[in-house]
């Protein structure tokens, strides 16, 4: 047995400074993969029938100079990125075209939203997949299908419909909704969720999914409430994440030091990794017993909850996931993604 | 054996007599099941050029591999004959919990041979099967005849059936199962009524083998994720019914209205899905092992709670009828459902009727006995013009002959909005040129869901295609038809199509029976089975010149609407189809694609 899914993070820099970004609770100071890393990387896959490969993690990818490298060692797999959509030139779009089978590009609002929430401007990025489009027609290829990422929040909640629309004029395969995990003191209130009814959302996703199917626009939408059930999708599809620092995590939020708001109350994330690709293999790092029993135990469901204890507001072991109170290291009680708040390509 | 229970009842009805057969495992694997393997036995057994309602014609009802098995919507099961409205091969589809019954009471199919002298009913309690009288039920309806047997089989029993539509040979009428699910199309109803089966009662303690019983379980996990975080299997659907895409199929101007006079009203959110959510929904109404639940449990305005419309109905007894009515539309269904008839036949016949009143082919006179008028618009009508056609009483009598007789008895066959016979579903084909293709195309006439092009076309699933282009439409009809072959004969429901692939179906079968089939081989099977369907009815006599639409739809641009100034361009996409299928420049399968498909 062995892992299906790899996530690579060709660098954890950004071109952009986006006001919910989970880098600006870093201490760390960004880098890039280094090459070897990469290379490293590709001779333990290059044989391997893994389902899909992303080129994302927390960096924008098309910011590092190994973007090139990884595209085209990776365009015999089912090869996503994630990115921006700031930094396609010409070059990029048609290497992008001829190898890529889907790009997801995070798009927060409208014009003025977009610029206050990213720095930038909406209609560049708008012509770059129009201009994926074009290179797609012109060489009758189906590939790369585009989606549309919206991160929601307060802050831009009121532009949703309109993204829907704006997805429409760049011909996107899929919109994917999700929500903010605040990362920042100014941003924790501006969560939409909530634990219990959350009547407001569910009225507007309703209205929101109709306008999908009229639009033919295939939408995936986030939980609003929090559900019982919880699942980790980077577990159930059996990923792994290798960081621009070459060590092996198990997922996003465990890939890197950072804090964040769970519903309010503030939280210390520590870096979890199972070890360096540099030291070992992809394969022994994935079959090691600690990792394994990291993901049976999340597969299992055998965690506690944080989120709906009654304890939460005094107990010791909600402050970082460094241990729970089933004595687990590193603890997903507090998870927004496997409640399936956030959700990740 | 895996997934197939491995036995098939034979019911010689003029004999009185029964047998058991085991299953062709070979020609399962190579037919699938359900409607692909009930059609290659039709087709071995039954002379094409049969008499519909004469007692040579057979009856198969049968299960799917996947059906009863624990994955997601396994509780289909299919009516295979040949269809006395329109004389091709009929498979008529349904959910519910019989067919999961049947195959846990050990049976794959049931083929009805000859004609009972007196009715009868089947009763099967695993290998118990009776042929018992059922003089006591004749004539009763669908809700009466299942209450009695449930009494005496008791709650779990399962009970399929016919109303006194079937019973009195209307062409429109369905084979009814666990009181509001139908096997609605092509008369397949009165097959059953011209054999005097009045129904199927049937209990199963039998459990299912599984080849990879831990396979089944993660791939049946995995398949629900996907349907439950499907936009349309996960939220539309579920939320709305299939009512949903009232409201969405307006707005694209394919809505059609008064018998495809128009393709738009603004009327339509009165009955959408919307609607009936907030003013008549109790509850959902799930099938077997469904974690979709689009089925609707509704309130009639009288406080009874039954089954609710399907968006097909709404349409049907609404706009097409131009009748914008709820509470008319649910009772409307009703009684369908009571009489055992297609509501998607059923509306728009009393629409075409309309139509010919309307333009002075019916007159006064001939409905004057029956109290109900022939005017668009008349909610109180259409309810009652269904028990009418149910009945066989007076016009409705004529009406219960569907669409094309009634319209051809007053020299306009043409404004019969069908497809050899059948008439068409809820979209106007002049916004949505692949649709129109897989209507003209369909093997069991006008049909809906024998190669689903809404949903790449409208509903953007798995792409958005241009609903008003050509390109490229012939090859995505064949792909759906033969991907719905594949999921009809599996047993699973075509909803899941929205969010499952050819290589979700591989899984799911391979995992249950055992099979090594892959993408490839599985859609091609589907071919194979679309192409047998072919065979039959141009043996029956169906003349490929019956790949044709209604004239109005070739001729009479769309009106007013988002649609407006459109026509459905078929004969520039038929030749297209006939070559993508391996099929002749006149629509005959060439020897080469029989001997690919080894039929």
């Amino acid at each position: 047995m062995s892992f299906k899914k790899l996530y690579i993070e060709l660098t954890d820099k950004c071109n952009l400074n986006c006001k919910m970004c989970y880098r600006r609770s870093w201490a760390e100071k960004p880098k890039d993969m280094e090459k070897k890393v990469l290379y490293k990387i590709n001779s333990e896959v290059v044989n391997k029938k893994l389902n899909e490969i992303v080129l994302g993690g927390i960096g924008e990818p098309t910011y590092s100079p190994l973007i090139y490298d990884a595209i085209s060692l990776f365009s015999s797999f089912n090869l996503t990125i994630t990115t921006n959509g700031t930094l396609l030139d010409d070059k990029l779009k048609s290497l992008i075209v001829d190898n890529v089978n889907k790009i997801v590009v995070s798009i927060d609002g409208l014009e003025d939203k977009y610029k206050d929430i990213r720095g930038f401007n909406l209609k560049e990025v708008l012509e770059n997949l129009k201009d994926i489009y074009l290179i797609k027609r012109k060489n009758n290829k189906e590939y790369p299908h585009v989606v549309i990422q919206f991160v929601a929040s307060k802050d831009n909640i009121e532009d949703i419909f309109s993204v829907l629309d704006i997805a429409e004029t760049v011909s996107a395969y899929q919109v994917i909704i999700s929500n903010v995990i605040p990362q920042t003191e100014d941003y924790k209130d501006k969560i939409l969720y909530t634990r219990y009814e959350n009547k407001f959302l569910k009225d507007l996703f309703e209205r929101l999914r109709i306008h999908s199917f009229r639009k033919g626009i295939n939408l995936t939408l986030p939980n609003i409430e929090l559900k019982t059930e919880r699942y980790c999708n980077f577990i159930e599809e059996e990923a792994v994440v290798v960081g621009s620092d070459g060590y092996v995590y198990p997922c996003y939020r465990f890939s890197h030091t950072t804090t964040e708001y769970v519903f309010g109350r503030k939280k210390k994330v520590f870096k979890h990794s199972f070890g360096n690709i540099l030291e070992k293999s992809l394969d022994d790092i994935y079959e090691s017993n600690e990792y394994k029993n990291f993901r049976a135990r999340v597969y299992n469901n055998r965690y506690p909850s944080c989120l709906d204890c009654d304890l939460v507001d005094g107990c010791d072991f909600v402050r970082t996931p460094e241990y729970d109170c089933y004595a687990i290291k590193p603890s997903c009680a507090d998870c927004l993604w496997s409640r399936r708040f956030a959700i990740c390509p | 054996m895996f997934g197939y229970a491995g036995k098939i009842l034979r019911v010689n009805l003029t004999e009185r007599k029964f047998k058991f057969e085991d299953l062709n495992l070979e020609l399962a694997k190579k037919y699938i099941g359900g409607r692909g393997l009930a059609s290659k036995i039709f087709m071995d057994e039954v002379d094409p050029n049969v008499e519909p309602l004469s007692p040579e014609n057979k009856l198969i009802i049968a299960t799917g591999p996947l059906t009863g098995t624990p994955v997601p919507t396994g509780g289909r099961y299919m009516v295979i004959t040949k269809s006395p409205l329109t004389g091709t091969i009929a498979c008529s589809n349904s959910g519910g919990y019989f067919g999961a019954e049947l195959k846990a009471a050990g049976l794959d199919m049931i083929i009805f041979e000859g004609k009972a002298e007196s009715p009868v009913y089947v009763a099967i309690e695993d290998d118990k099967v009776e042929i018992r009288d059922a003089s006591h039920l004749w004539g009763k309806l669908v809700s009466e005849t299942t209450d009695e047997l449930k009494k005496e089989y008791g709650d779990k029993s399962k009970v399929l059936c016919i109303g006194p539509a079937g019973e009195k040979l209307s062409r429109i009428a369905a084979v009814m199962n666990d009181y509001d699910r139908a096997a609605g199309r092509s008369g397949v109803g009165a097959v059953m009524g011209s054999k005097n089966v009045k129904a199927i009662v049937v209990k199963g303690s039998k459990g299912i083998k599984l080849y990879d019983k831990e396979k089944v379980r993660e791939v049946a996990r995995n398949k629900t994720k996907m349907l439950r975080e499907n936009g349309v299997t996960g939220e539309g659907l579920p939320t709305y019914g299939t009512a949903v895409l009232v409201n969405i199929i307006n707005e694209h101007g394919i809505f059609p209205v008064a018998n495809f006079q128009r393709a738009y009203t603004e009327h339509a959110d009165k009955i959408s899905g919307e609607t009936m959510t907030r003013e008549i929904l109790v509850r959902k109404n799930p099938c077997y092992g469904c974690p979709i639940a689009c089925g609707r449990w509704i309130r009639l305005k009288d406080g009874r709670e039954v089954g609710g419309p399907e968006y097909e109905t709404l349409w049907a007894f609404g706009a097409d009828c131009e009748v914008y009515d709820i509470n008319a539309i649910a009772e409307a269904n009703y009684w369908c459902n009571e009489y055992g008839l297609d509501t998607i036949s059923t509306g728009p016949t009393i629409a075409a009727a309309m139509e010919l009143y309307e333009k002075g082919y019916i007159k006064d006179d001939e409905i004057e006995k029956d109290g109900y008028s022939l005017k668009f618009g008349d909610a109180e009508a259409v309810v009652g013009w269904v028990k009418k056609i149910g009945a066989r009483e007076g016009f409705g009598d004529k009406m219960a002959e569907g669409s094309y007789r009634l319209c051809e008895s007053y020299g306009v066959p043409e404004l019969s909005m069908s497809v050899k016979k059948q008439e068409l579903p809820a979209y106007d084909p002049r916004g949505a040129q692949g649709h129109g293709l897989e209507y003209a195309t369909s093997n069991r006439g006008g049909c809906h869901v024998r190669g689903y092009m809404i949903s790449p076309e409208i509903l953007g699933i798995p792409q958005k295609l241009d609903r008003f282009s050509l390109e490229g439409k012939a090859e995505w009809v064949k792909t759906f038809q033969d991907l719905t072959a594949v999921i009809d004969s599996l047993g699973l429901c075509l909803f899941t199509s929205f969010a499952l692939g050819a290589q979700d179906y591989v899984d799911l079968v391979n995992a249950v029976c055992g099979t090594d089939y892959t993408a490839e081989t599985l859609l091609e099977v589907g071919s194979r089975i679309y192409t047998l369907e072919r065979l039959f009815n141009l043996k029956a006599g169906i003349d490929p010149k019956e790949d044709k639409l209604p004239k109005r739809l070739l001729e009479e641009p769309i009106p007013e609407g988002p649609s407006k100034g459109h026509v459905h361009k078929l004969s520039e996409l038929l030749p297209k189809y006939y070559d993508v299928r391996g099929w002749d420049d006149n629509g005959y399968p060439t020897k080469e694609t029989l001997q690919k498909l080894g039929i």
